[in-house]
C-alpha cells in the first residue's frame, strides 16, 4: 500500500466509521470506492469493536515489569560526595550500593543505602533518619558503622556505612572449613554484637547468615539494621497474601511471632540467632528440606516443632557433602555418627558431636513461645560457653510433663477449665458437653486476654519504647499511642478481676508506659505527671497483689521498686515532698526484706541505693542532719557487700554513689576537707569501673557526676583559683557524648551544668569575660532543652540561674542597665515557679539572690528607694529559710550580710 | 545531574527558545537521561499495584528540568512530543534486553488488562508493536506521531493536537482510523 491510497482509505474510513454500523455496508456501496480499497476498509471496519481497548493502558505501564527489573543500574550516578558502583542489596524503600568517595577525602570503599526516589516523603525520612541515629548509636567492632549521612542534590538522603567485604557467616565456616569449636567462637561473637543492640533498646529483626559477614580476618559484622526493622514493618502491615511478593526474603529466619505479625522483640532476634547457629552445625534449616514451598515452610515455622540439628545431619544433607559411618561397635547406642565434610580442608562435624547439649541448646533458641527461649543473645552465648567448658547447660530437652507444667504456671485460668473439661471426661457424662463448651470459651477468652496482654506489655518495651525515645517532632502521634494504649489497658485493668498473675502483669505494662511517659534519664517526652499517674495505676495493681499474699517476696520487692520509681520521678519533678513520702514507702518495705533476707546481697543492695537517693532530698535542701542518718545506714551496708564481694561491679556503683552525696553533704556542712577526701575516694573507684568498662555510658557518666560534684565543692569553697582546673574538663564529657547523640537529653542537660560550674569558678576567680561566655554556653543549651518541653521547671529554673551568674558578672563590669534587664527575667520566671512548689526551697533561696542583686543594681543606678524595696523582699525570704533551717552551713552569716547592704542603701538616703 | 549539565541545558534551552531549532537536537540527550533517571526510579520496585502515568513520568523529567535551569518552556507540549520519542527509544531499548528469539510465535497482547502476561512476552509484544509502528510511519507520518505520543507519551488529544499544530478532532479521527490498522497488524503478522 502505498501512502496516497491510504490517505483515501482513511478519509472513506472516517466516514463510514460515522455512520451507523447497518448502513455502512450500503454506502460503501454508494460511495463507488474502488474494490481494493473498498476490502482494505472493510477488513479495518471488522476490528472496530475489538481493538477498542488497544493502548488503553499506556507503554510505561505496560513495560514497567521489565523496567523495574533493569533498576538497579544507577551504578556511575553520583549522590553526594560518594560515586556508585554496584548495587549490594535491594530493600523495601532502599537500595545499598557498593560506593566510593569522589572529593578524593578519603579512600575508603562505603555502603551507601539511598532511599528510593518514591519513597522520599517525610514519613520515610523520619525512618531513615531514625535508622541513621540507631546506627550511631551502635558502636562496636561487630557492627558495620555508621560513616556519614546527608542528601543528595535532589535531596534524597543517603547513609554511608562501613562497607564489609566479607562472605556471609555460613558461607565463609565452609569456605574456611572451620570446625566445631571455631563455629561456636565465631557465632558467640555474633551474639555479643546483637546482645549489645538489644541493650542498646535495638531489634535487629532480620538475622540471617547474608546479614552477618565475616571479614578475611575473621571478624563478624553485623549489617543491615534499619532495613531490617523496615522491612519487617511492611511485613507486619502487608496481608497474608502477599507473602509471595516479598521476593528474596526468605521466612526461614524469622520467628513464628514474627510471622504471626505479632510483637517482635529482642527474643525474635534470639530465635534467629537459633536458627543461624543450627545452619552453621548441620548445613541445613530447620524446617526447609522436606517444605519447599514457601507457605509450607511459613506454616512449619508457627506450628511444627523443628527437628534437632544433629537429626537434620543424619538425614538430610547433601549426599556428596556426608558420609555415613558405622556406629562403633562397642557403642550400646544403634544410631549412626553422621559426619559432615565440609570446605576445602575437609573438616568434618559429627552428629555426635552436637547431639545433646548443642542439640538442646539451638532448640532453646527455637521454641515457638518467645518467653522460653533464652532471655537474651546474651545467655544463649554463655550457655553455648559452657558446653564447650564441659559445664552443665541450662538446656533441656522439651518434654511433655515441662510443657504442661509451663502452661499451668502461666494460665491459671485456663488450667482451671481444663481440669473442667478433664472432670467432665472421665465422668463420662453426655450431658457435660455444654460445659465443655463453656469451659472452652471461657480458656480462650483467658487466654486472649493474657495475650494480648503480652503481646501490648512487649510491642512498648521493645517497639514503641526505643522509637518514642528517639523521634523527634512526633509528640502529638506518640501521645496518641500513649493515649490508646492506656485506653486499651484500663479496660483490661477492669476485667482483670482477682486474677493476680493478671494484674502483675499490667502493672508491668503501666510501669513500662510510666516509664516512657516520664522517664528519668530521657524527658524528651516531658510528660512526667503522665508517667507519674501510669506509675500510680501499677501501684495499686501491685498493692492489691501485695495485700494477696504479703508473704510472697517478690510482688513485695516489685512494690518497694515501684514506689522508689515514684519518689525518683516526683523529685526529678521537684515534688519534694510527695517524693520523701514515696521515699518512706518503699524504704519500710526494702528495710522489711533486707530484714527478712539477710543473706540476699541484692536486697541488701538495693536497700543502700534506696537510702542514698533518698538522703538525696534533705542534702539538697540544706537539712543535712537528716541525710547524715540515712548515709550512716547505707554506709554500713556498703561496707558489708564490698567486703563479702569486693569485685562486684554493682557494689562499687553503690559505694561511689554514697561517697559522692557524703562529700557533697559534708560539702555544704563546710567540711571541705572531708568533702574532698570523699570525692577523691570516690574518683580513685570510679576510675577503675571505667578503665573496665570504656563503652558503658552509665559508668563513664558516673566518673564525670564525681568529677561535677567536686568541681562544685570549690565552688562553695569560693575557691576560683583551684577551681578553674577542677571544672573547666568537665564540660569535656558531655560535650563528646552530646555530639555523639544531640538528641540525648541527659547530656545535654550535663553540659549545661558543666558550663554553668565552670562560669561560676570563673566569677570567683574574677575573670568576667570567661564567665559570661560560659554562661552563654550553658544557656544556649539549656534553652534548646527547654525549648523541647517547655512545662519543665527544671529546666526554666536553670535558665534563671545561669542568668543570675550572667548578672554577677556584668555587675562586676559595671554593666547595670544589661544586669538589670536581665535580673528582671530571672524574678519573672523564678518568682511563678518558687510560689508553686514552696516546698523546694532552693527555689525560694533563688529568688532572694534575684532581688538582693536587684537591690545592688538599682543602688549603683543612683535608684536608691527600689534598692531598700528589693533588698527587704530578699531579708524577708532569708528570714524565713533560716526559720525552716532550710539555710546551707555556708549561708550562716547571710542575713547578717544582706541587713549590712540595707545599712548601705539606706545611708545612701540620708546622706542625699 | 551536575552543574555543568544545567549550565549546556540553559544554554540549550535559550538557543532554542530564540529560535534556533537545531538546539533541539542537542537536547535530546540530557532529555533522555532525565526521562531514564525517572522511569528507573518510578518503575522501579514496590509500585507493581499502582498505575503509572507516563505523563506523570515525563511531567517530572520536564520539571526538573525547567526547575534547574530556570528556563520556562515556551511550549510544554514540544517538550512532551519530544519525550514521546525518547520514551519509546528508553522502553524499546529496556524490552530488548527482555526479549525473546521466538518472537512473532507469540500471541501479541496489547488488551492489557491481562496481568498474567509474563515479561517476555510483554517485551515480545513491544518489540514488535515497535516495528508495526516504523511501518506505520512509512505509511503515515503524522499518524504514527500521534500513536507515540499516545501510548509513550501518555499525551491527550489536546496536547497532541498543540503539538502538531491541528485540530483535537482531527487527532481523534487520525488515532481512530491508525488504531484499526495497527489492530490488525498486530494480529495478523
Amino acid at each position: 500500500m502505498h501512502t496516497d491510497q491510504w490517505k483515501q482509505i482513511k478519509d472513506v474510513l472516517a466516514e463510514v466509521l460515522a455512520i451507523e454500523p447497518d448502513g455502512r455496508q450500503r454506502f460503501l456501496e454508494e460511495s463507488g470506492v474502488d474494490p481494493e480499497l473498498r476490502a482494505e476498509i472493510e477488513s479495518l471496519i471488522r476490528f472496530e469493536e475489538e481493538s477498542s481497548d488497544l493502548m488503553q493502558l499506556s507503554a510505561v505501564e505496560f513495560s514497567k515489569d521489565f523496567v523495574a527489573d533493569d533498576s538497579s543500574s544507577l551504578a556511575g550516578e553520583e549522590i553526594g560526595p560518594y560515586r556508585l558502583i554496584r548495587e549490594l542489596g535491594v530493600g523495601g524503600m532502599g537500595a545499598v550500593y557498593l560506593a566510593e568517595r569522589i572529593d578524593g577525602k578519603f579512600q575508603q570503599k562505603v555502603a551507601l543505602k539511598l532511599l528510593k526516589r518514591e519513597m522520599n516523603t517525610a514519613a520515610l525520612r523520619r525512618h531513615f533518619e531514625q535508622e541513621r541515629e540507631i546506627l550511631a548509636s551502635l558502636e562496636h567492632p561487630n557492627i558495620a558503622r555508621l560513616l556519614d549521612a546527608g542528601t543528595s542534590d535532589d535531596k534524597i538522603p543517603f547513609i554511608a556505612m562501613e562497607y564489609v567485604d566479607g562472605l556471609p557467616i555460613d558461607e565463609y565456616c565452609d569456605s574456611r572449613g572451620l570446625d566445631l569449636n571455631a563455629r561456636l567462637d565465631l557465632f558467640r561473637t555474633v551474639c555479643s554484637a546483637v546482645d549489645f543492640a538489644h541493650r542498646n533498646l535495638v531489634i535487629h529483626r532480620d538475622l540471617k547468615p547474608s546479614n552477618v559477614l565475616v571479614t578475611n580476618d575473621g571478624v563478624p559484622k553485623l549489617l543491615d539494621f534499619g532495613i531490617s526493622k523496615i522491612i519487617s514493618k511492611e511485613f507486619a502491615d502487608a496481608d497474608a497474601a502477599t507473602i509471595t511478593r516479598m521476593g528474596v526474603m526468605t521466612p526461614s529466619y524469622a520467628s513464628p511471632e514474627q510471622l504471626r505479625r505479632e510483637g517482635v522483640t529482642t527474643l525474635s532476634d534470639v530465635y534467629s540467632l537459633g536458627v543461624v547457629l543450627f545452619e552453621l552445625l548441620s548445613g541445613h534449616r530447620p524446617f526447609e528440606d522436606k517444605e519447599h514451598d514457601l507457605r509450607e515452610i511459613y506454616g512449619a515455622i508457627i506450628d511444627k516443632e523443628p527437628p534437632s540439628p544433629s537429626s537434620m545431619l543424619a538425614t538430610g544433607a547433601p549426599p556428596s557433602s556426608v558420609v555415613v559411618e558405622k556406629a562403633k561397635s562397642e557403642m550400646a547406642e544403634t544410631r549412626a555418627n553422621i559426619v559432615r565434610r565440609t570446605g576445602a580442608n575437609q573438616v568434618t562435624l559429627s552428629s555426635q558431636s552436637i547431639r545433646g547439649d548443642l542439640d538442646n541448646i539451638v532448640l532453646k533458641a527455637l521454641r515457638k513461645e518467645p518467653e522460653r527461649r533464652y532471655s537474651s543473645a546474651g545467655n544463649l552465648s554463655d550457655d553455648i560457653y559452657r558446653h564447650m567448658q564441659g559445664l552443665t547447660v541450662t538446656a533441656r530437652p522439651n518434654t511433655f510433663g515441662y510443657r504442661a507444667s509451663k502452661f499451668i504456671g502461666r494460665n491459671r485460668v485456663s488450667a482451671v477449665a481444663a481440669a473442667i473439661i478433664f472432670v467432665a471426661i472421665v465422668g463420662g457424662v453426655a450431658a457435660t458437653l455444654w460445659q465443655a463448651r463453656v469451659a472452652r470459651a471461657e480458656r480462650a477468652n483467658a487466654e486472649k486476654r493474657f495475650n494480648d496482654v503480652r503481646k501490648l506489655a512487649n510491642s512498648y518495651i521493645f517497639d514503641v519504647y526505643p522509637e518514642i525515645e528517639n523521634l523527634e517532632g512526633s509528640l502529638k502521634a506518640r501521645e496518641k499511642i500513649l493515649i490508646n494504649a492506656l485506653e486499651y489497658l484500663d479496660s483490661l485493668s477492669n476485667e482483670a478481676g482477682g486474677d493476680l498473675g493478671l494484674q502483675s502483669e499490667l502493672a508491668t505494662a503501666y510501669e513500662k508506659i510510666g516509664d516512657v511517659q516520664g522517664a528519668l534519664t530521657n524527658s524528651s517526652l516531658g510528660n512526667i505527671q503522665a508517667g507519674l499517674d501510669s506509675y500510680g495505676k501499677a501501684a495499686r495493681l501491685r498493692e492489691a497483689v501485695y495485700a494477696a499474699d504479703p508473704t510472697d517476696l517478690e510482688s513485695k520487692e516489685k512494690l518497694a521498686t515501684n514506689y522508689y520509681t515514684t519518689a525518683r520521678t516526683l523529685w526529678n519533678n521537684s515534688q519534694t515532698k510527695e517524693a520523701e513520702e514515696a521515699f518512706e514507702r518503699s524504704l519500710k518495705l526494702r528495710r522489711e526484706l533486707a530484714a527478712t533476707q539477710p543473706t540476699s546481697v541484692e536486697y541488701q543492695n538495693r536497700l543502700a541505693v534506696l537510702l542514698i537517693d533518698y538522703g538525696a532530698i534533705p542534702v539538697f535542701n540544706s537539712q543535712t542532719d537528716k541525710a547524715l542518718v540515712l548515709f550512716d545506714e547505707a554506709a554500713k551496708i556498703v561496707e558489708r557487700l564490698t567486703e563479702q564481694e569486693p569485685n562486684n561491679f554493682d557494689f562499687k556503683k553503690t559505694q561511689t554513689r554514697l561517697l559522692r552525696i557524703m562529700s557533697k553533704a559534708k560539702g555544704s556542712i563546710g567540711d571541705y576537707d572531708g568533702a574532698l577526701r570523699g570525692f577523691a575516694q570516690a574518683i580513685a573507684i570510679s576510675d577503675v569501673l571505667a578503665k573496665q568498662f570504656p563503652s558503658d555510658f552509665r559508668v563513664q557518666r558516673s566518673v564525670w557526676l564525681t568529677h561535677s560534684m567536686k568541681c562544685e565543692l570549690y565552688i562553695d569553697k569560693e575557691d576560683g583559683q583551684n577551681g578553674i582546673g577542677a571544672c573547666l574538663p568537665t564540660t569535656e564529657f558531655p560535650k563528646a557524648a552530646l555530639e555523639k547523640e544531640p538528641e540525648n537529653g541527659v547530656v545535654a542537660y550535663d553540659l549545661a551544668i558543666s558550663h554553668f560550674n565552670t562560669a561560676r569558678v570563673y566569677r570567683l576567680a574574677g575573670d568576667y569575660p570567661n564567665t559570661l561566655a560560659q554562661a552563654d554556653k550553658a544557656i544556649s543549651v539549656m534553652s534548646a532543652l527547654s525549648k523541647k518541653t517547655p512545662d519543665n521547671m527544671e529546666y526554666k529554673r536553670n535558665l534563671a540561674v545561669y542568668d543570675i551568674e550572667r548578672a554577677r558578672a556584668k555587675i562586676k563590669l559595671r554593666q547595670f542597665d544589661e544586669a538589670e534587664t536581665i535580673l528582671r527575667v530571672v524574678l519573672d520566671t523564678m518568682v511563678p515557679i518558687a510560689e508553686a512548689d514552696p516546698a523546694t526551697t532552693t527555689y525560694q533561696y533563688d529568688v532572694s539572690t534575684g532581688h538582693r542583686l536587684s537591690a545592688e543594681v538599682f543602688f549603683n543606678q543612683g535608684k536608691t528607694a527600689q534598692a531598700i524595696e528589693s533588698i527587704d523582699r530578699a531579708i524577708a525570704i532569708v528570714q524565713r529559710l533560716s526559720e525552716l533551717n532550710a539555710l546551707r552551713e555556708t549561708d550562716r552569716t547571710l542575713l547578717q550580710e544582706l541587713s549590712k547592704e540595707k545599712d548601705t542603701y539606706q545611708l545612701a538616703t540620708v546622706k542625699r | 545531574m551536575s552543574e555543568k549539565q544545567v549550565s549546556e541545558i540553559t544554554r540549550i534551552l535559550k538557543d532554542w527558545n530564540g529560535g534556533n531549532e537545531e538546539a533541539r537536537e542537542e537536547l535530546l540527550p540530557f532529555v533522555y537521561e532525565e526521562l531514564k533517571r525517572q522511569a528507573r526510579y518510578l518503575m522501579s520496585g514496590e509500585r507493581k499495584n499502582h498505575t503509572l502515568q507516563p505523563t506523570a513520568l515525563v511531567h517530572e523529567a520536564f520539571l526538573r528540568i525547567s526547575q534547574q535551569t530556570g528556563i520556562d518552556w515556551q511550549n510544554r507540549s514540544h517538550f512532551y512530543g519530544i519525550a514521546s520519542r525518547l520514551m519509546r527509544q528508553i522502553l524499546i531499548d529496556h524490552a530488548r534486553l527482555h526479549a525473546t528469539a521466538k518472537r512473532g510465535n507469540r500471541p501479541i497482547h496489547f488488551s492489557l488488562d491481562d496481568v498474567q502476561i509474563s515479561v517476555e512476552d510483554r517485551a515480545d509484544s513491544l518489540l514488535v508493536l515497535n516495528d508495526v509502528l516504523d511501518r506505520l510511519e512509512k505509511l503515515d507520518e503524522q499518524q504514527a506521531k500521534i500513536v507515540e505520543m499516545r501510548f509513550f507519551g501518555g499525551m491527550n488529544n489536546g496536547e497532541i493536537a498543540e503539538n502538531l499544530g491541528i485540530s483535537e478532532r482531527t487527532v481523534g479521527r487520525e488515532w481512530l482510523a491508525a488504531r484499526l490498522w495497527l489492530y490488525r497488524e498486530l494480529n495478523t503478522v
